[in-house]
């Protein structure tokens, strides 16, 4: 009889492809969704293993004075550091003491992020004596689970359904009754397939969960006490990591048999699938949905609370002591051994006619397919240090006092870019990469949900202004929103392209510079919106592309040239500069050797030619001059060769932008644009 | 004869499918969640303010209406000197120390969040408009110069949407906002239509009926005519219940009426946004696209329905085809060309009418909501047709 209705359930309905789907399903999910913990922590693992290693376990005196003396010495390197980079730039060591020194310091210099997740752990640690050194990251991905899985509820609705409900839906249940074998031989069997069934599946899927954060992230040390991790802190039993974990599945395979248990009782008081299939959604996921946090259901003997498991031991208020828990199983057995009376009261017994079953039909989502990039131009040569400014035909995109402005040459018109009447919500990065009419820049547009509270949420977009015809067009969408479905889901996310730098746009993919403490060149697909690290810190504040490669200063101030597809690097040992600008004529940059003049390189024949005398602040290059602005702001025009070096009374410069025969300059005190002459030198506002 | 036996057949399928003591249940049960929650997230609005329900409404009655100098005075010698102390960082707040309110620094809040900031965007809309209208204009001038005739005409748009616009009211909109970000009970009609259409062409063709029907008088067209109405009366009764429900719910709660009458951008979600009409009218209109939306969801549904040969599979593809329009509408909010046919957009209209953004249609610019609408009428219009050729009852041609 029981194997019978096992057929039936997997065979007949096709519960074993729902199944397998959910299975699979689920998988997906653990593997692109499951995010670490902390994040910072996996980046500094083996700096924090290789400490971690010293102090596992309890808490004692050694490994107390160890953590506090690591750390005191990490932070004089780390200060040391900082002082090295100020006293070479100002000249008062050599090249060659710096370099040593560096490498010396660097070296233990990288072991400060991963300690100071060490030292936070040992802070945490040495509050309660049951606490110990473990690392944490597998057991907290395992073990805080804050909401229930949605998926596999909405699985067993549609799986455990069909078994009562076929029956009445073909109005058998009547005739079964007058069987021998029927009332309780045939409904006890089909309960039993049925918690059988979700004991399984919760099984499978908790295993699932323990073997993906055993490979992914290690769960080390499960004889620990549960109170060392930092989200069961407070929790008050004394239990291992492991007794958490038994805990964990022990609580949740009884929240979905009870939840299973539900199903079946309704659908034997609903008779009806349609009814049974709502009320099972009403009644298991919509409280989820309807309440925000899930604690409220703690104290509440139904499967909600049960269904999350760990939620019973995260301390504070709202947990129950081992008796009061105690209370609540026995008070939920109580209620399912009710259940059960009430399913089996109902005596349904019957024989299911044989039927063909055919395919239904698969609706599939439509693609979404994203536009792909411009091609690329063979002659590129980009700056991030002027990347606030862009030139194309009749058009300047130019910086301004707040946020940059679009000029049209021929008719001297200055207009606000972004080109929105809206100025006042959508404003852009800053920074823009330009290829040929198309203009690239990033695009944040704020609203206000909610005046009371002052919430104000922003979306930050990698959008595309065609110069020529004025369209701009979305290139990547960033997903920033955190409320989805009706607002009642929560998923973070915290990535923002907002506040980033662009630099270029390469074979599809995003390098921008990120603003934040982090730094660098990272790297974004357009397509996935994956992301990496390019190169984690550079020196001076410009990188240049060409095209094909990267071109940056290394911690030495050294010049490199990486090419981006194939990752080679090439480290030109002549150039040493504090800052440089990649021109289609070599690169201009500020010798340091030579403190901080400015001096051509030129890559085809490997030379370097001093051409001035003044320490440079900033370069600008155009076709006939070279323009440098020197450290106390005054702006000079120099021939291609180092002579004729003029001096322009120009204060409170902001940008110079060449172009044609002029020079684009913006005052910021006078919040206003001049043009000046790039042969007679001679300086009018703009449109005049 | 057709009139005569419609009428009875209509009854028919609503006794068939809605008129059922569940139903009831469901219903009062999901109208008692969504009145919860209502109140819910309209005490959180209010926030730390509930306690002074008669101190704000005794100075609303004094300062609600058109904003006039006398009515900013009389605010600013309360306020003034409250926010001097907090730019000053000098707000107390030991309980005792304010006039109004329990401390100094509740009474600060009180009136920056309740008065003074509100009746700050208020006043100063006029000129943000105008600003804008100004820089629009700038920027049709520009286009037209160069030559870019669609970027001009959007603009031109633009300046017309502006023109003019003002806040000349002060009043209590607190409760809009809770209202028109409420997505709660859109999701509770969905479940219903779901609940109440999957149904509704199944059951013929689970109990075999539908080969009867075939060869009835009125089993063709005259039934799938009744079905389709029964459905419509129902997700239109529920939407209302629900729709009104909110609406009701939410005046109660707050008892002022004049947001009602104050214009569209007094809210600041829609400070940006193309429409100018009043309050009272979005809240009629919003939920007639709504109302739209679901009757689009519901079409699918019926889709669905037609071609599944269970009840079961039927309830779940229709749950997953609601499921993929809800996780399309909310992936796709800058790919245009994604929206117009999905109903789930006029279920979310906030989305779509909250900023002013123009679609390109042969040359013209189209507001998006108006684009979207009429994207999803032709849907609609579609899965009828679909629904019409596919429905179990139809007669085969030979």
């Amino acid at each position: 009889m029981v194997m019978y209705e096992w057929k039936k359930l997997l065979f007949r309905r096709k519960g074993l492809a729902i199944i397998l789907l959910l299975l699979v399903a689920e998988l997906a999910g653990l593997l692109l969704f499951t995010r670490p913990y902390d994040q910072e922590l996996e980046d500094n693992r083996q700096v924090y293993e290789s400490y971690l290693a010293q102090v596992e376990g309890p808490l004692t005196q050694e490994k107390r004075a160890y953590l506090e003396e690591e750390m005191l010495r990490l932070d004089a390197i780390h200060a040391d550091i900082a002082q090295l980079k100020d006293d070479y730039y100002a000249g008062n060591i050599t090249e060659a003491q710096y370099r040593q020194d560096f490498d010396r310091l660097s070296v233990e210099d990288a072991k400060y992020t991963g300690l100071a997740k060490l030292y936070t752990q040992y802070i945490f640690v040495r509050e309660m004596e049951e606490r110990s050194f473990l690392y944490p990251g597998g057991w907290e991905v395992l073990l805080t689970a804050q909401e229930p899985d949605y998926l596999f509820l909405l699985a067993l609705v549609i799986l455990l359904t069909p078994i009562f409900c076929e029956e009445y839906a073909c109005r058998m249940h009547e005739i079964l009754l007058c069987q021998k074998r029927s009332a309780k031989y045939q409904v006890l069997s089909k309960v039993t397939v049925a918690l059988t069934l979700t004991f399984l599946l919760t099984a499978i899927l908790q295993t699932f969960s323990l073997v993906y954060c055993a490979l992914r992230f290690g769960l080390p040390q499960g004889g620990f006490s549960l109170q060392s991790l930092f989200s069961f802190g407070n929790a008050g039993k004394h239990m291992s990591l492991w007794q958490g974990f038994w805990l964990q599945f022990a609580l949740k395979e009884l929240g979905y048999l009870y939840a299973a248990l539900l199903i079946l009782f309704l659908s034997v008081v609903l008779k009806n699938f349609a009814r049974t299939l709502m009320a099972g959604i009403v009644i298991l996921v919509l409280p989820f949905l309807t309440v925000a946090g899930n604690k409220v259901f703690v104290p509440i003997p139904g499967p909600w609370a049960l269904t999350i498991g760990s939620i019973y031991l995260n301390g504070g208020q709202e947990e129950l002591l081992w008796k009061e828990l105690g209370l609540l199983i026995l008070g939920v057995l109580l209620i399912m051994g009710l259940l059960l009376l009430g399913i089996r009261s109902r005596n349904t017994n019957y024989q299911l006619k044989r039927k063909t079953a055919r395919k239904a039909l698969l609706l599939c989502l439509p693609v979404l397919l994203l536009t792909g990039c411009a091609p690329k131009e063979t002659s590129v040569c980009v700056n991030l240090s002027t990347s606030s400014w862009y030139e194309w035909e009749d058009y300047l995109l130019v910086p301004g006092s707040f946020d940059q402005n679009l000029i049209h040459k021929p008719t001297a018109t200055v207009i606000p870019f972004p080109l929105s009447p809206l100025s006042g919500t959508i404003y852009s990065s800053g920074s823009c990469y330009g290829e040929g009419d198309q203009v690239y820049y990033l695009k944040t547009t704020t609203h206000h949900p909610d005046s009371g509270i002052e919430n104000v949420t922003q979306d930050c977009d990698l959008v595309k202004l065609n110069l020529s015809t004025m369209k701009e067009s979305v290139v990547y969408q960033s997903n920033e929103e955190t409320s989805w479905f009706f607002g009642l889901l929560d998923l973070e996310t915290s990535f923002s392209l907002d506040y980033n730098s662009i630099v270029f746009l390469h074979e599809n993919a995003l390098y921008y510079r990120d603003n934040s403490k982090v730094g660098g060149l990272h790297k974004m697909d357009l397509l996935t919106g994956a992301r990496q690290v390019v190169l984690p810190s550079f020196s001076g504040q410009n990188l240049g592309y060409d095209g094909e490669n990267l071109y940056y200063l290394d911690n030495y101030n050294r010049l490199v040239i990486r090419c981006l597809d194939s990752g080679a690097e090439q480290a030109i040992d002549q150039v040493v500069a504090s800052s440089f600008l990649l021109t289609s004529e070599g690169i201009y940059f500020g010798n340091l050797r030579e403190g901080s003049t400015l001096a051509h390189y030129d890559p085809g024949s490997g030379a370097v030619t001093k051409l001035g005398d003044v320490p440079i602040y900033r370069v600008f290059w155009d076709e006939s001059y070279l323009w440098f602005q020197d450290t106390s702001g005054i702006l000079y025009r120099m021939d291609k060769d180092g002579s004729n070096q003029i001096p322009i009374d120009t204060l409170y410069l902001l940008a110079a932008v060449p172009s044609g025969d002029s020079l684009y300059l913006f005052d910021y005190a006078a919040d206003a644009y001049y043009t000046l002459n790039k042969d007679t030198l001679e300086c009018r506002p703009l449109g005049s | 004869m057709k009139n005569k036996s419609f009428l009875p057949l209509l009854g028919f399928e609503w006794r068939k499918n809605f008129l059922s003591p569940w139903m009831l249940v469901f219903l009062a049960l999901l109208l008692v969640a969504n009145g919860w929650k209502l109140q819910w997230e309209y005490r959180k609005e209010i926030g730390q303010f509930a306690p002074y329900q008669e101190l704000y409404n005794q100075f609303y009655d004094r300062w609600k209406g058109p904003i006039t100098t006398e009515k900013v005075q009389e605010l600013m010698t309360i306020y003034g000197p409250l926010k001097e102390k907090a730019d000053s960082l000098s707000l107390r707040s030991i309980p005792g120390s304010g006039t109004y309110t329990d401390t100094e620094s509740m009474d600060y809040h009180f009136f920056h969040f309740n008065f003074a900031e509100e009746m700050e965007y208020d006043y100063l809309y006029h000129n943000e408009a105008l600003e804008i209208t100004e820089k629009s204009w700038n920027l049709t001038s520009f286009y037209d110069g160069i030559g870019a005739a669609y970027p001009s005409a959007e603009s031109r748009a633009f300046t017309r949407i502006f023109q003019g616009r003002s806040i000349p009211d002060f009043a209590d909109t607190r409760y809009i906002e809770v209202l028109l970000n409420h997505d709660y009970s859109a999701m509770l009609v969905l479940l219903l239509c779901l609940f109440g259409l999957c149904t509704m062409f199944v059951t013929e063709r689970e109990s075999e009926m539908y080969m009867l029907q075939r060869t009835s008088k009125l089993g063709g067209r005259a039934t799938v005519a009744a079905k389709f109405l029964s459905s419509v009366q129902y997700v239109v009764l529920v939407c209302i219940l629900f729709f009104g429900e909110d609406f009701l719910v939410l005046q109660l709660l707050s008892g002022h009426w004049e947001a009602l009458s104050s214009p569209l951008y007094a809210i600041q979600l829609f400070e940006a946004g193309p429409l100018g009409m009043t309050i009272g009218q979005f809240i009629l209109w919003s939920g007639c696209m709504k109302t739209l939306g679901v009757l689009g969801c519901g079409c699918l549904v019926l889709l669905l329905s037609c071609l599944m040969r269970r009840v079961l599979t039927a309830f779940v593809t229709g749950l997953g085809g609601i499921l993929a329009l809800v996780v399309l509408q909310e992936l796709c909010r800058t790919r245009v060309g994604l929206k117009w046919f999905n109903p789930m957009e006029l279920v979310m209209v906030r989305e779509i009418s909250f900023d002013t953004a123009f679609v390109n249609v042969l040359g013209l610019p189209v507001q998006l909501y108006v684009f979207v609408l009429a994207g999803v009428l032709l849907t609609m219009a579609a899965l009828v047709l679909l629904i019409l050729h596919f429905h179990p009852g139809r007669r085969e041609r030979r």
